[in-house]
């Protein structure tokens, strides 16, 4: 296992340096709008930048480029740079990493209760309660949990496929109060956190209730668990003991990937909501071509992307090495 | 499905004969009896921006398809009987799908992006598409073929001497192509979805190309003043991506974990 993990390390530490270098080389050959334009904190203050590594138009196949590149990265310099807006990149970085790191895990919380819950509504709405309604007197209680379990469906579908570019305005417009300027207070923005990570948790946690109740499905059809039930043991106790490592052990070869997006920012809700987070930051900084800031934000993301897979794929050699 | 998918048809090719140009003074109409959907920002009729949007979406994440088949065509082609190759190419797609996809995808669309005309930046927009969505499409269905090509025919076929790509086009594909169809699906899906997240950013395609995301981008802009501008086109995407997901549930309720079964 120890071999095995130090394999992937350096085989993914050879892909952060690459991506360092392809970094690099976007820089050079797209450089940004500084002076190019007379708002430019550049233009103004030249001074400011004397130590600074900005507007790279050097050639960066030259050695000497490459070197303070990667010096700029180790030593830290490119986070004492400034942005394009003129303030210093580590604190701008820093603020929005705390405030995406905060929707991380208020996300993580909502995500897990809604799971639960609708991991309760379906069993209480699943199609097998019916076996022990057959009787005239329950033709209608048999229709209700009918309904139910065909709206719980209707509601995963519909959640699934309605665009967030849709839904988030449309709700800001049909209930204002959950829009970034409800009351123009600082006390009402506060709340921003709190919509952004409702709307996290209601597609991450759908998505991976969808994932467990088809697995859930899946397993409750094989041989064993129908031997199971037909020997008269619980459904509760089959799921919650015997099925519940194969039920999960997919979704935790998912999770990581799910988490590291949300840990990176969401790009579309922090915009809508104009929260100050990671995402916000890359697609306001991507637009203003301000490579100052870009350059740490990749790398940051490129490297959670690293830690996570390495920790999927130690997932999924724990699993062969328990089948071996 | 397919009746609705040929009358769509009929009505954006139809689109393409009727100009939409700007007229000043029936900017911003709400829907009336001479336009149903209302007019936009430059007085066109509403109704055939959308079906003319619809349509690029439709094409454009079409394009995304024929790419991501022809990799996967190739790809498995070359590592179908060969298993060093097959580490390689797999551990390369991992790889892709490691990077976080769509911040290069925003990345290099506004890099790359600027230097090209409108039709490159359309056709650079579903390359780049189809290679974000190709690992997932690849992990899936090399799964299958791998099955599959376990089986007594294929070895049948090999000991005849067939190449790699006739036995992956005349014996893999039948079989494994019922089993894909849902990952087909719910990769459009995605595409489309891709594409409208792109441009409503900002850093897709440029507002003058009509598709979904643009356009909804567009009525973002009037949806205070002017709600059908938005809500139209957001409603329209939320019904066909709903009825792509019903048609997906359906076929993998009823096919493929079966049908798996059958096949091992």
């Amino acid at each position: 296992m120890g071999r095995y993990l130090v394999t992937k390390i350096i085989f993914y530490g050879l892909l952060f340096f690459l991506i360092v270098l392809l970094l690099s080389y976007f820089e050079g050959i797209f450089p940004g709008r500084y002076g190019d334009d007379e708002n430019s904190i550049i233009l103004q203050k030249p001074e400011i930048f004397k130590n600074s590594i900005i507007s790279p138009r050097a050639d960066i196949f030259s050695s000497s480029r490459i070197d303070l590149y990667m010096q700029s990265f180790f030593l830290d310099s490119s986070l004492t740079s400034l942005s394009y807006g003129g303030a210093l990149v580590r604190d701008i970085f820093l603020e929005a990493f705390l405030k995406s790191f905060k929707v991380f895990w208020v996300s993580l919380l909502f995500s897990l209760s809604l799971i639960i819950f609708l991991f309760l509504l379906s069993s209480l709405f699943s199609v097998e309660n019916l076996e022990n309604l057959e009787t005239r007197e329950s033709i209608k209680k048999r229709k209700i949990i009918l309904f139910l379990s065909k709206s719980l469906d209707w509601f995963v579908d519909g959640v699934l496929s309605i665009p967030m570019v849709f839904l988030v305005p449309l709700l800001m417009m049909l209930f204002p109060f959950i829009g970034p300027h409800h009351g123009m207070g600082e006390e009402a923005r506060d709340f921003r956190w709190f919509w952004i990570s409702c709307f996290v948790s209601l597609r991450g946690g759908v998505f991976s209730f969808e994932l467990l109740d088809r697995l859930k499905k899946h397993y409750l059809e094989e041989p064993y668990s129908r031997t199971w039930i037909a020997m008269g043991g619980g459904r509760f106790r089959l799921i919650s003991y015997w099925l519940r490592p194969l039920i999960l052990k997919p979704w935790l070869q998912v999770l990581p990937h799910m988490l590291v997006h949300i840990l990176t920012g969401n790009m579309l809700l922090e915009i809508f909501w104009q929260y100050e987070g990671l995402g916000s930051l890359f697609v306001e900084s991507l637009l203003h071509r301000d490579w100052s800031l870009l350059r740490p934000y990749l790398l940051w993301v490129s490297f959670l992307f690293l830690i996570f897979q390495i920790l999927v794929d130690s997932f999924k050699r724990g699993d062969q090495e328990e089948e071996s | 499905m397919k009746i609705i998918f040929l009358l769509f048809l009929g009505f954006y090719l139809f689109s393409f004969g009727i100009s939409l140009e700007s007229s000043l003074d029936q900017v911003l109409e709400f829907p009336s009896r001479h336009f149903i959907f209302g007019t936009d920002d430059l007085g066109r009729s509403f109704f055939w921006i959308l079906v003319r949007a619809l349509g690029n979406s439709f094409v454009l994440s079409f394009m995304s398809m024929i790419v991501i088949c022809c990799v996967l065509v190739v790809v498995l082609g070359l590592s179908i009987f060969h298993q060093r190759r097959d580490f390689f190419l797999f551990k390369i797609v991992e790889v892709l799908d490691l990077l976080p996809g769509m911040i290069w995808l925003s990345l290099l669309m506004v890099m790359v992006g600027s230097l090209l005309s409108e039709g490159e930046r359309f056709l650079f927009l579903s390359i780049l598409l189809g290679l974000y969505h190709f690992p997932k499409v690849y992990r899936k269905i090399r799964g299958y073929v791998r099955v599959v090509t376990q089986r007594s025919f294929i070895e049948g076929a090999k000991a005849l001497g067939l190449g790699n790509f006739h036995i992956l086009y005349r014996h893999v594909m039948p079989e494994v192509w019922h089993l894909s169809y849902p990952i087909i699906l719910q990769t459009w899906i995605q595409v489309i979805l891709s594409e409208s997240f792109v441009s409503f950013l900002g850093v897709g395609l440029r507002p003058t190309t009509l598709t979904m995301g643009s356009i909804l981008h567009r009525g973002w802009s009037y949806f205070l003043t002017h709600p059908h501008l938005f809500v139209l086109p957001g409603l329209f995407l939320t019904l066909i991506f709903l009825m792509f997901r019903r048609k997906m549930r359906a076929s993998l309720e009823g096919g493929p974990l079966k049908a798996q079964e059958t096949v091992q």
